[in-house]
Protein backbone atom coordinates (compact mmCIF):
# COMPACT_ATOMS: atom_id res chain seq x y z
CA UNK A 1 0.00 0.00 0.00
CA UNK A 2 1.34 3.74 -0.86
CA UNK A 3 2.44 5.59 2.35
CA UNK A 4 0.88 8.88 2.88
CA UNK A 5 2.95 11.83 2.52
CA UNK A 6 2.42 12.69 6.00
CA UNK A 7 5.21 10.39 8.08
CA UNK A 8 3.23 11.51 10.87
CA UNK A 9 0.49 10.07 10.23
CA UNK A 10 2.40 6.64 8.73
CA UNK A 11 3.16 6.69 12.02
CA UNK A 12 -0.19 6.71 14.07
CA UNK A 13 -1.61 4.48 11.51
CA UNK A 14 1.04 1.81 12.57
CA UNK A 15 0.92 2.46 16.51
CA UNK A 16 -3.22 1.63 16.62
CA UNK A 17 -2.20 -1.33 13.87
CA UNK A 18 0.21 -2.28 16.29
CA UNK A 19 -1.76 -2.42 18.83
CA UNK A 20 -4.73 -3.94 17.89
CA UNK A 21 -2.47 -6.90 16.80
CA UNK A 22 -1.13 -6.79 20.08
CA UNK A 23 -4.59 -7.16 22.16
CA UNK A 24 -5.36 -9.87 19.74
CA UNK A 25 -2.59 -11.88 20.56
CA UNK A 26 -3.15 -11.44 24.88
CA UNK A 27 -6.76 -12.57 23.80
CA UNK A 28 -5.57 -15.87 22.17
CA UNK A 29 -3.44 -16.30 25.17
CA UNK A 30 -6.06 -15.55 27.67
CA UNK A 31 -8.92 -18.02 26.01
CA UNK A 32 -5.56 -20.71 25.67
CA UNK A 33 -5.52 -20.80 29.53
CA UNK A 34 -8.84 -20.55 30.10
CA UNK A 35 -9.11 -23.67 28.07
CA UNK A 36 -6.93 -25.41 30.15
CA UNK A 37 -7.84 -23.90 33.03
CA UNK A 38 -11.22 -25.62 32.58
CA UNK A 39 -10.15 -28.67 31.52
CA UNK A 40 -7.78 -29.22 34.26
CA UNK A 41 -9.37 -27.44 37.36
CA UNK A 42 -6.18 -25.39 36.97
CA UNK A 43 -6.17 -22.28 38.86
CA UNK A 44 -2.80 -20.66 38.26
CA UNK A 45 -4.19 -20.31 34.70
CA UNK A 46 -6.88 -18.89 35.70
CA UNK A 47 -5.39 -16.35 37.90
CA UNK A 48 -3.01 -15.48 35.08
CA UNK A 49 -6.15 -14.89 32.92
CA UNK A 50 -7.47 -12.59 35.08
CA UNK A 51 -4.48 -10.29 35.14
CA UNK A 52 -4.26 -10.48 31.10
CA UNK A 53 -7.47 -8.90 30.86
CA UNK A 54 -6.38 -6.36 32.66
CA UNK A 55 -3.74 -5.39 29.81
CA UNK A 56 -6.57 -5.65 27.27
CA UNK A 57 -8.49 -2.77 28.99
CA UNK A 58 -5.65 -0.69 28.98
CA UNK A 59 -4.92 -1.30 25.27
CA UNK A 60 -8.43 -0.84 24.25
CA UNK A 61 -8.24 2.57 26.05
CA UNK A 62 -4.81 3.49 24.54
CA UNK A 63 -6.55 2.66 20.87
CA UNK A 64 -9.81 4.43 21.56
CA UNK A 65 -7.20 7.46 22.35
CA UNK A 66 -5.26 7.54 19.64
CA UNK A 67 -8.39 7.11 17.32
CA UNK A 68 -9.72 10.11 18.27
CA UNK A 69 -6.97 12.15 17.82
CA UNK A 70 -6.55 10.63 14.33
CA UNK A 71 -9.99 11.18 13.52
CA UNK A 72 -9.53 15.16 14.99
CA UNK A 73 -6.41 16.17 13.80
CA UNK A 74 -6.21 14.46 10.17
CA UNK A 75 -10.23 13.64 9.15
CA UNK A 76 -9.56 10.51 7.63
CA UNK A 77 -11.41 9.37 4.63
CA UNK A 78 -11.84 6.22 2.20
CA UNK A 79 -9.90 3.25 3.36
CA UNK A 80 -7.74 5.30 6.50
CA UNK A 81 -11.50 6.40 7.33
CA UNK A 82 -12.75 2.16 7.09
CA UNK A 83 -9.59 1.10 9.14
CA UNK A 84 -9.94 3.51 11.97
CA UNK A 85 -13.72 2.36 12.13
CA UNK A 86 -12.59 -1.36 12.45
CA UNK A 87 -10.07 -0.62 14.95
CA UNK A 88 -12.53 0.82 17.21
CA UNK A 89 -14.72 -1.87 16.69
CA UNK A 90 -12.29 -4.12 16.70
CA UNK A 91 -10.43 -3.59 19.85
CA UNK A 92 -13.91 -3.51 21.12
CA UNK A 93 -14.33 -6.96 20.65
CA UNK A 94 -10.89 -7.75 21.63
CA UNK A 95 -11.68 -6.44 24.88
CA UNK A 96 -15.16 -8.07 25.28
CA UNK A 97 -13.54 -11.31 24.55
CA UNK A 98 -10.98 -10.54 27.36
CA UNK A 99 -13.99 -10.01 29.95
CA UNK A 100 -15.46 -13.14 28.67
CA UNK A 101 -12.38 -15.13 29.33
CA UNK A 102 -12.11 -13.56 33.09
CA UNK A 103 -15.78 -14.77 33.36
CA UNK A 104 -15.14 -18.28 32.74
CA UNK A 105 -11.94 -17.65 34.66
CA UNK A 106 -13.19 -16.74 37.64
CA UNK A 107 -15.98 -19.30 37.59
CA UNK A 108 -13.45 -22.23 36.98
CA UNK A 109 -11.99 -21.14 40.25
CA UNK A 110 -15.65 -21.77 41.73
CA UNK A 111 -15.69 -25.62 40.29
CA UNK A 112 -13.22 -26.54 42.81
CA UNK A 113 -13.97 -30.02 42.85
CA UNK A 114 -14.22 -32.77 40.22
CA UNK A 115 -17.14 -34.83 39.67
CA UNK A 116 -17.74 -32.83 36.08
CA UNK A 117 -14.55 -33.97 33.97
CA UNK A 118 -16.40 -34.91 31.30
CA UNK A 119 -18.35 -32.06 30.55
CA UNK A 120 -15.19 -30.13 31.54
CA UNK A 121 -13.83 -31.73 28.62
CA UNK A 122 -17.27 -31.08 26.24
CA UNK A 123 -16.79 -27.28 27.19
CA UNK A 124 -12.56 -28.14 26.77
CA UNK A 125 -13.48 -28.79 22.88
CA UNK A 126 -15.93 -25.83 22.47
CA UNK A 127 -12.96 -23.74 23.62
CA UNK A 128 -10.52 -24.95 21.15
CA UNK A 129 -12.88 -24.73 18.58
CA UNK A 130 -13.70 -21.32 19.24
CA UNK A 131 -9.90 -20.67 20.01
CA UNK A 132 -9.41 -21.97 16.60
CA UNK A 133 -11.47 -19.24 15.30
CA UNK A 134 -10.39 -16.81 17.25
CA UNK A 135 -6.61 -17.16 16.27
CA UNK A 136 -8.00 -17.06 12.46
CA UNK A 137 -10.24 -13.84 12.42
CA UNK A 138 -6.96 -12.39 13.97
CA UNK A 139 -5.07 -13.83 10.84
CA UNK A 140 -7.38 -12.34 8.83
CA UNK A 141 -6.62 -9.19 10.33
CA UNK A 142 -3.13 -9.32 10.44
CA UNK A 143 -2.49 -10.64 6.98
CA UNK A 144 -5.66 -8.36 5.34
CA UNK A 145 -6.84 -11.91 4.03
CA UNK A 146 -10.58 -11.29 3.08
CA UNK A 147 -10.96 -14.76 1.84
CA UNK A 148 -9.93 -16.12 5.24
CA UNK A 149 -12.05 -13.30 7.26
CA UNK A 150 -15.22 -14.63 5.24
CA UNK A 151 -14.15 -17.99 6.05
CA UNK A 152 -14.34 -17.10 9.83
CA UNK A 153 -17.87 -15.24 9.27
CA UNK A 154 -19.42 -18.25 7.49
CA UNK A 155 -18.18 -20.86 10.43
CA UNK A 156 -20.21 -19.67 13.46
CA UNK A 157 -22.75 -21.74 12.93
CA UNK A 158 -19.66 -24.74 13.76
CA UNK A 159 -19.91 -23.06 17.28
CA UNK A 160 -23.37 -22.54 17.48
CA UNK A 161 -23.91 -26.00 16.89
CA UNK A 162 -21.73 -27.77 19.55
CA UNK A 163 -22.94 -25.14 21.90
CA UNK A 164 -26.32 -26.33 21.31
CA UNK A 165 -25.46 -29.81 21.99
CA UNK A 166 -23.10 -28.62 24.85
CA UNK A 167 -26.38 -27.60 26.29
CA UNK A 168 -28.27 -30.50 26.74
CA UNK A 169 -25.36 -32.44 27.73
CA UNK A 170 -25.31 -29.94 31.24
CA UNK A 171 -28.56 -29.85 31.61
CA UNK A 172 -28.68 -34.29 31.76
CA UNK A 173 -25.91 -33.52 34.02
CA UNK A 174 -27.47 -31.12 36.37
CA UNK A 175 -30.83 -33.06 36.49
CA UNK A 176 -29.34 -36.31 37.13
CA UNK A 177 -26.21 -35.13 39.75
CA UNK A 178 -28.26 -32.69 41.29
CA UNK A 179 -25.55 -29.92 41.22
CA UNK A 180 -27.46 -26.99 40.94
CA UNK A 181 -24.55 -24.62 41.68
CA UNK A 182 -21.23 -26.13 39.73
CA UNK A 183 -23.98 -26.45 36.71
CA UNK A 184 -25.20 -23.24 36.12
CA UNK A 185 -21.52 -22.40 36.04
CA UNK A 186 -20.62 -24.75 33.16
CA UNK A 187 -23.64 -23.51 31.39
CA UNK A 188 -22.60 -20.06 31.76
CA UNK A 189 -18.67 -20.92 31.00
CA UNK A 190 -20.26 -22.55 27.88
CA UNK A 191 -22.57 -19.73 26.59
CA UNK A 192 -19.18 -17.37 27.13
CA UNK A 193 -17.41 -19.40 24.59
CA UNK A 194 -20.20 -19.25 22.32
CA UNK A 195 -20.69 -15.05 22.80
CA UNK A 196 -16.95 -15.11 22.46
CA UNK A 197 -17.23 -16.76 18.73
CA UNK A 198 -19.83 -14.03 17.73
CA UNK A 199 -17.16 -11.72 18.33
CA UNK A 200 -14.68 -13.23 16.24
CA UNK A 201 -17.17 -13.05 13.50
CA UNK A 202 -17.55 -9.48 14.39
CA UNK A 203 -13.70 -9.32 14.03
CA UNK A 204 -13.73 -10.73 10.60
CA UNK A 205 -16.51 -8.59 9.38
CA UNK A 206 -14.89 -5.51 10.43
CA UNK A 207 -11.51 -6.75 8.76
CA UNK A 208 -13.64 -7.46 5.40
CA UNK A 209 -14.78 -3.81 5.68
CA UNK A 210 -12.08 -2.45 6.51
CA UNK A 211 -10.33 -3.71 3.09
CA UNK A 212 -13.58 -3.73 0.62
CA UNK A 213 -15.66 -0.81 2.06
CA UNK A 214 -18.72 -3.80 1.55
CA UNK A 215 -20.07 -5.20 4.66
CA UNK A 216 -20.92 -8.89 4.76
CA UNK A 217 -24.64 -9.61 4.16
CA UNK A 218 -25.02 -12.64 2.32
CA UNK A 219 -26.82 -15.89 4.03
CA UNK A 220 -24.87 -17.79 6.10
CA UNK A 221 -25.91 -21.06 8.09
CA UNK A 222 -27.46 -20.20 11.41
CA UNK A 223 -28.57 -22.45 14.14
CA UNK A 224 -31.48 -21.38 16.23
CA UNK A 225 -29.41 -21.19 19.68
CA UNK A 226 -31.56 -22.64 23.25
CA UNK A 227 -30.96 -18.98 24.66
CA UNK B 1 -29.06 4.59 1.07
CA UNK B 2 -31.14 6.88 -1.41
CA UNK B 3 -29.32 7.86 -4.36
CA UNK B 4 -32.25 10.40 -5.88
CA UNK B 5 -28.63 11.98 -7.67
CA UNK B 6 -28.95 9.62 -10.98
CA UNK B 7 -32.67 10.29 -11.61
CA UNK B 8 -32.10 14.46 -11.15
CA UNK B 9 -32.18 16.35 -14.69
CA UNK B 10 -28.79 17.00 -16.05
CA UNK B 11 -28.51 20.79 -16.17
CA UNK B 12 -24.70 20.74 -18.03
CA UNK B 13 -23.41 17.81 -19.84
CA UNK B 14 -20.27 18.28 -21.18
CA UNK B 15 -19.49 15.69 -24.03
CA UNK B 16 -15.75 14.37 -25.37
CA UNK B 17 -14.46 17.35 -24.36
CA UNK B 18 -10.75 18.07 -25.26
CA UNK B 19 -8.98 21.64 -24.35
CA UNK B 20 -5.46 22.26 -25.85
CA UNK B 21 -3.44 25.46 -24.65
CA UNK B 22 -1.24 25.94 -28.13
CA UNK B 23 0.10 22.19 -28.29
CA UNK B 24 -0.25 21.09 -25.07
CA UNK B 25 -3.65 19.36 -24.12
CA UNK B 26 -4.84 19.96 -20.76
CA UNK B 27 -8.38 18.10 -20.82
CA UNK B 28 -8.60 14.62 -22.39
CA UNK B 29 -11.91 13.69 -23.57
CA UNK B 30 -13.94 14.14 -20.89
CA UNK B 31 -17.93 13.89 -20.90
CA UNK B 32 -19.31 14.63 -17.01
CA UNK B 33 -23.45 15.17 -16.96
CA UNK B 34 -23.95 17.78 -13.84
CA UNK B 35 -27.56 17.77 -11.67
CA UNK B 36 -29.84 20.45 -11.46
CA UNK B 37 -29.89 22.52 -8.28
CA UNK B 38 -26.82 20.17 -7.03
CA UNK B 39 -23.66 21.08 -5.80
CA UNK B 40 -20.98 19.09 -7.75
CA UNK B 41 -17.01 19.30 -6.76
CA UNK B 42 -14.22 19.19 -9.25
CA UNK B 43 -11.31 17.64 -7.25
CA UNK B 44 -7.64 16.70 -8.19
CA UNK B 45 -3.69 17.81 -7.86
CA UNK B 46 -3.34 21.37 -9.11
CA UNK B 47 -2.49 21.48 -12.78
CA UNK B 48 -5.11 19.00 -13.40
CA UNK B 49 -7.48 20.49 -15.21
CA UNK B 50 -9.86 21.76 -13.09
CA UNK B 51 -10.47 25.74 -13.51
CA UNK B 52 -9.92 25.17 -17.29
CA UNK B 53 -13.13 22.54 -17.55
CA UNK B 54 -14.68 25.03 -15.42
CA UNK B 55 -13.71 27.76 -17.50
CA UNK B 56 -15.54 25.92 -20.33
CA UNK B 57 -18.60 25.52 -18.41
CA UNK B 58 -19.01 29.36 -19.31
CA UNK B 59 -16.76 30.15 -21.96
CA UNK B 60 -14.25 32.06 -20.46
CA UNK B 61 -11.51 30.18 -22.49
CA UNK B 62 -12.71 31.85 -25.36
CA UNK B 63 -10.69 34.85 -24.18
CA UNK B 64 -7.23 32.79 -23.87
CA UNK B 65 -5.95 33.36 -27.65
CA UNK B 66 -4.31 29.76 -27.43
CA UNK B 67 -7.23 28.05 -26.05
CA UNK B 68 -9.05 25.36 -28.31
CA UNK B 69 -11.86 23.30 -27.18
CA UNK B 70 -13.27 20.61 -29.07
CA UNK B 71 -16.14 18.30 -28.13
CA UNK B 72 -19.71 19.19 -26.97
CA UNK B 73 -20.91 21.19 -23.70
CA UNK B 74 -24.74 21.28 -23.59
CA UNK B 75 -26.72 23.20 -21.48
CA UNK B 76 -30.68 22.61 -21.17
CA UNK B 77 -29.70 20.57 -24.27
CA UNK B 78 -28.60 23.57 -26.09
CA UNK B 79 -24.76 23.03 -27.40
CA UNK B 80 -23.44 26.12 -25.56
CA UNK B 81 -20.69 26.54 -28.14
CA UNK B 82 -23.40 26.96 -30.68
CA UNK B 83 -23.17 29.67 -33.67
CA UNK B 84 -26.43 31.30 -32.23
CA UNK B 85 -25.08 31.30 -28.74
CA UNK B 86 -24.06 34.97 -27.31
CA UNK B 87 -21.21 34.56 -24.68
CA UNK B 88 -22.01 37.63 -22.76
CA UNK B 89 -25.40 36.07 -22.34
CA UNK B 90 -24.25 32.76 -21.59
CA UNK B 91 -22.13 34.44 -18.51
CA UNK B 92 -25.43 35.63 -16.89
CA UNK B 93 -26.63 32.51 -17.34
CA UNK B 94 -23.71 30.89 -15.66
CA UNK B 95 -22.01 32.85 -13.25
CA UNK B 96 -18.91 32.58 -12.00
CA UNK B 97 -17.01 33.55 -8.49
CA UNK B 98 -13.26 33.08 -8.45
CA UNK B 99 -10.39 32.57 -5.65
CA UNK B 100 -10.00 35.69 -4.51
CA UNK B 101 -12.60 38.51 -4.03
CA UNK B 102 -12.31 40.83 -6.90
CA UNK B 103 -15.19 43.33 -6.09
CA UNK B 104 -15.05 46.38 -8.50
CA UNK B 105 -13.24 49.55 -6.89
CA UNK B 106 -16.72 50.99 -6.12
CA UNK B 107 -19.29 51.15 -3.84
CA UNK B 108 -21.12 48.01 -2.33
CA UNK B 109 -24.52 48.81 -4.62
CA UNK B 110 -22.39 49.78 -7.90
CA UNK B 111 -20.96 46.62 -7.48
CA UNK B 112 -24.24 44.37 -7.70
CA UNK B 113 -25.88 47.09 -9.58
CA UNK B 114 -23.39 46.70 -12.58
CA UNK B 115 -24.71 43.57 -13.70
CA UNK B 116 -28.47 44.39 -14.27
CA UNK B 117 -28.13 47.55 -15.44
CA UNK B 118 -25.80 46.06 -18.53
CA UNK B 119 -28.37 43.08 -18.59
CA UNK B 120 -31.30 45.50 -18.75
CA UNK B 121 -33.34 43.27 -16.11
CA UNK B 122 -34.68 46.77 -14.47
CA UNK B 123 -36.70 49.41 -16.39
CA UNK B 124 -36.47 51.88 -13.41
CA UNK B 125 -34.15 52.93 -10.21
CA UNK B 126 -36.48 51.31 -8.13
CA UNK B 127 -36.94 47.76 -9.61
CA UNK B 128 -32.73 48.02 -9.57
CA UNK B 129 -32.89 48.49 -5.50
CA UNK B 130 -34.53 45.97 -5.22
CA UNK B 131 -32.70 43.15 -6.96
CA UNK B 132 -29.60 45.07 -5.20
CA UNK B 133 -31.22 44.28 -1.65
CA UNK B 134 -32.95 40.80 -3.12
CA UNK B 135 -29.20 39.58 -4.16
CA UNK B 136 -27.35 41.14 -0.89
CA UNK B 137 -29.97 39.13 1.07
CA UNK B 138 -29.54 35.90 -0.77
CA UNK B 139 -25.89 35.80 0.01
CA UNK B 140 -26.19 36.47 3.13
CA UNK B 141 -24.90 40.16 3.37
CA UNK B 142 -27.92 41.94 4.01
CA UNK B 143 -27.37 42.86 7.56
CA UNK B 144 -24.20 43.42 7.51
CA UNK B 145 -24.14 46.14 4.32
CA UNK B 146 -27.55 47.57 4.49
CA UNK B 147 -26.85 50.64 6.13
CA UNK B 148 -23.56 51.52 4.36
CA UNK B 149 -24.47 50.42 0.60
CA UNK B 150 -22.49 53.34 -0.64
CA UNK B 151 -19.13 52.44 1.11
CA UNK B 152 -16.96 51.37 -0.96
CA UNK B 153 -16.93 47.74 -1.53
CA UNK B 154 -13.07 46.98 -1.60
CA UNK B 155 -13.32 48.29 2.66
CA UNK B 156 -15.19 45.08 3.40
CA UNK B 157 -13.90 42.02 4.88
CA UNK B 158 -12.16 39.03 2.51
CA UNK B 159 -15.62 36.83 3.32
CA UNK B 160 -17.75 39.57 3.27
CA UNK B 161 -16.19 41.03 -0.48
CA UNK B 162 -16.81 36.92 -1.60
CA UNK B 163 -20.17 37.11 -0.72
CA UNK B 164 -20.42 40.99 -2.47
CA UNK B 165 -18.80 38.64 -5.57
CA UNK B 166 -22.04 35.51 -4.91
CA UNK B 167 -24.53 38.66 -4.71
CA UNK B 168 -22.98 40.01 -7.59
CA UNK B 169 -23.11 36.82 -9.88
CA UNK B 170 -26.56 36.24 -8.45
CA UNK B 171 -28.11 40.09 -9.17
CA UNK B 172 -28.34 38.78 -12.80
CA UNK B 173 -30.79 36.03 -12.34
CA UNK B 174 -28.34 33.06 -13.33
CA UNK B 175 -28.82 29.41 -13.65
CA UNK B 176 -25.43 28.43 -12.52
CA UNK B 177 -22.96 29.42 -10.43
CA UNK B 178 -19.07 28.25 -10.45
CA UNK B 179 -17.05 28.90 -8.47
CA UNK B 180 -13.11 28.50 -8.26
CA UNK B 181 -12.19 27.98 -4.75
CA UNK B 182 -14.32 30.30 -3.50
CA UNK B 183 -12.78 29.77 -0.35
CA UNK B 184 -9.07 29.48 -0.21
CA UNK B 185 -8.94 33.08 1.03
CA UNK B 186 -11.32 32.82 3.96
CA UNK B 187 -10.81 31.84 7.64
CA UNK B 188 -13.29 28.55 9.25
CA UNK B 189 -16.24 30.96 10.12
CA UNK B 190 -15.83 33.16 6.56
CA UNK B 191 -15.87 29.99 5.12
CA UNK B 192 -18.27 28.14 6.55
CA UNK B 193 -21.01 31.12 6.09
CA UNK B 194 -20.24 30.64 2.12
CA UNK B 195 -20.92 27.01 2.82
CA UNK B 196 -24.10 27.47 4.18
CA UNK B 197 -24.82 30.02 1.43
CA UNK B 198 -24.11 27.66 -1.18
CA UNK B 199 -26.24 24.96 0.52
CA UNK B 200 -29.12 27.47 0.46
CA UNK B 201 -28.39 28.60 -3.15
CA UNK B 202 -28.36 25.20 -4.47
CA UNK B 203 -32.01 25.10 -4.05
CA UNK B 204 -32.41 27.35 -7.19
CA UNK B 205 -29.16 27.12 -9.01
CA UNK B 206 -26.53 24.59 -10.02
CA UNK B 207 -23.49 24.88 -8.28
CA UNK B 208 -19.91 23.78 -9.75
CA UNK B 209 -17.37 24.26 -6.79
CA UNK B 210 -13.52 23.65 -7.30
CA UNK B 211 -12.12 23.62 -4.14
CA UNK B 212 -8.28 21.81 -2.92
CA UNK B 213 -9.85 21.35 0.07
CA UNK B 214 -11.02 17.68 0.98
CA UNK B 215 -13.36 18.67 3.88
CA UNK B 216 -15.02 21.43 1.49
CA UNK B 217 -15.72 19.31 -1.38
CA UNK B 218 -16.77 16.33 1.24
CA UNK B 219 -19.07 18.70 3.50
CA UNK B 220 -21.27 21.18 0.65
CA UNK B 221 -21.41 18.87 -2.57
CA UNK B 222 -23.19 15.60 -3.62
CA UNK B 223 -21.42 14.62 -6.52
CA UNK B 224 -17.63 14.85 -6.28
CA UNK B 225 -15.25 14.28 -9.88
CA UNK B 226 -11.64 13.61 -9.26
CA UNK B 227 -9.58 14.59 -11.91
CA UNK B 228 -5.83 13.52 -12.78
CA UNK B 229 -3.36 15.25 -15.45
CA UNK B 230 -6.85 16.11 -17.56
CA UNK B 231 -8.55 12.86 -17.50
CA UNK B 232 -11.93 12.23 -15.02
CA UNK B 233 -10.85 9.29 -12.99
CA UNK B 234 -13.90 9.19 -10.67
CA UNK B 235 -17.43 10.65 -10.80
CA UNK B 236 -19.76 9.74 -8.06
CA UNK B 237 -22.20 10.63 -5.28
CA UNK B 238 -19.61 12.20 -2.49
CA UNK B 239 -20.22 9.83 0.16
CA UNK B 240 -19.08 7.23 -2.10
CA UNK B 241 -16.12 8.92 -2.95
CA UNK B 242 -15.11 9.75 0.33
CA UNK B 243 -15.73 6.28 1.88
CA UNK B 244 -15.55 3.75 -0.63
CA UNK B 245 -13.60 5.46 -3.95
CA UNK B 246 -13.47 2.73 -6.81
CA UNK B 247 -10.42 3.90 -7.81
CA UNK B 248 -7.04 3.66 -6.66
CA UNK B 249 -5.75 6.74 -7.37
CA UNK B 250 -8.89 8.84 -6.03
CA UNK B 251 -8.04 6.80 -2.98
CA UNK B 252 -4.36 7.57 -3.10
CA UNK B 253 -4.88 11.71 -3.90
CA UNK B 254 -8.19 12.31 -1.21
CA UNK B 255 -6.40 10.49 2.24
CA UNK B 256 -3.05 12.32 1.45
CA UNK B 257 -0.90 9.15 -0.46
CA UNK B 258 0.05 10.89 -3.75
CA UNK B 259 3.72 10.87 -3.84
N1 LIG C 1 -3.81 30.24 -20.04
C1 LIG C 1 -3.09 29.11 -20.14
N2 LIG C 1 -2.13 28.97 -21.07
C2 LIG C 1 -1.41 27.85 -21.19
N3 LIG C 1 -1.55 26.77 -20.39
C3 LIG C 1 -2.48 26.84 -19.43
C4 LIG C 1 -3.30 28.00 -19.24
N4 LIG C 1 -4.13 27.76 -18.21
C5 LIG C 1 -3.85 26.53 -17.76
N5 LIG C 1 -2.87 25.96 -18.49
C6 LIG C 1 -2.31 24.61 -18.30
O1 LIG C 1 -3.36 23.66 -18.36
C7 LIG C 1 -3.22 22.69 -17.35
C8 LIG C 1 -4.44 22.70 -16.45
O2 LIG C 1 -4.46 23.93 -15.74
P1 LIG C 1 -5.65 24.35 -14.79
O3 LIG C 1 -5.43 25.76 -14.40
O4 LIG C 1 -6.93 24.01 -15.44
O5 LIG C 1 -5.39 23.37 -13.57
P2 LIG C 1 -6.11 23.32 -12.14
O6 LIG C 1 -6.52 21.93 -11.93
O7 LIG C 1 -7.13 24.38 -12.04
O8 LIG C 1 -4.88 23.64 -11.17
P3 LIG C 1 -4.87 24.47 -9.77
O9 LIG C 1 -5.42 23.51 -8.77
O10 LIG C 1 -3.42 24.71 -9.54
O11 LIG C 1 -5.68 25.69 -9.93
C9 LIG C 1 -1.94 23.00 -16.63
O12 LIG C 1 -0.91 22.22 -17.17
C10 LIG C 1 -1.71 24.47 -16.93
O13 LIG C 1 -0.34 24.77 -16.94
MG1 LIG D 1 -7.34 26.13 -10.84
Amino acid sequence: MTLHISSAYNGDLVHINAKVVEMGGLCEQMIEHSNKAVRDNNIELADKVVLLDEKTDDLEADINESIIRAIALRQPVADDLRVLFSAIKISGAFERVGDLCKNIAKRTRLLNDDPHKDVRKSIFSLGEKVKEQLTRSINSYTQQDIKLAKKVWERDYEIDQIYTDLFDEILVYLKKKKRVAAGSHLMIIAKNYERIGDHTTHISEMTHFAITGRHLVAERPKVNLPI
Amino acid sequence: MKKDGDTMKQKLIAENVDVFYGEKQAINNISLGINENTITALIGPSGCGKSTFLRCLNRMNDVIDTCKISGKILMDNTDIYGTEVDPVELRAKVGMVFQKPNPFPKSIFENIAYGPRIHGLASNNSELKDIVLSSLEKAGLIDEVKDRLDDQATGLSGGQQQRICIARAIAVSPEVILMDEPCSALDPIATAKIEELMNELSQSYTIVIVTHSMQQAARVSKKTAFFHLGDLIEYNDTDKIFTQPENEKTQDYITGRFG
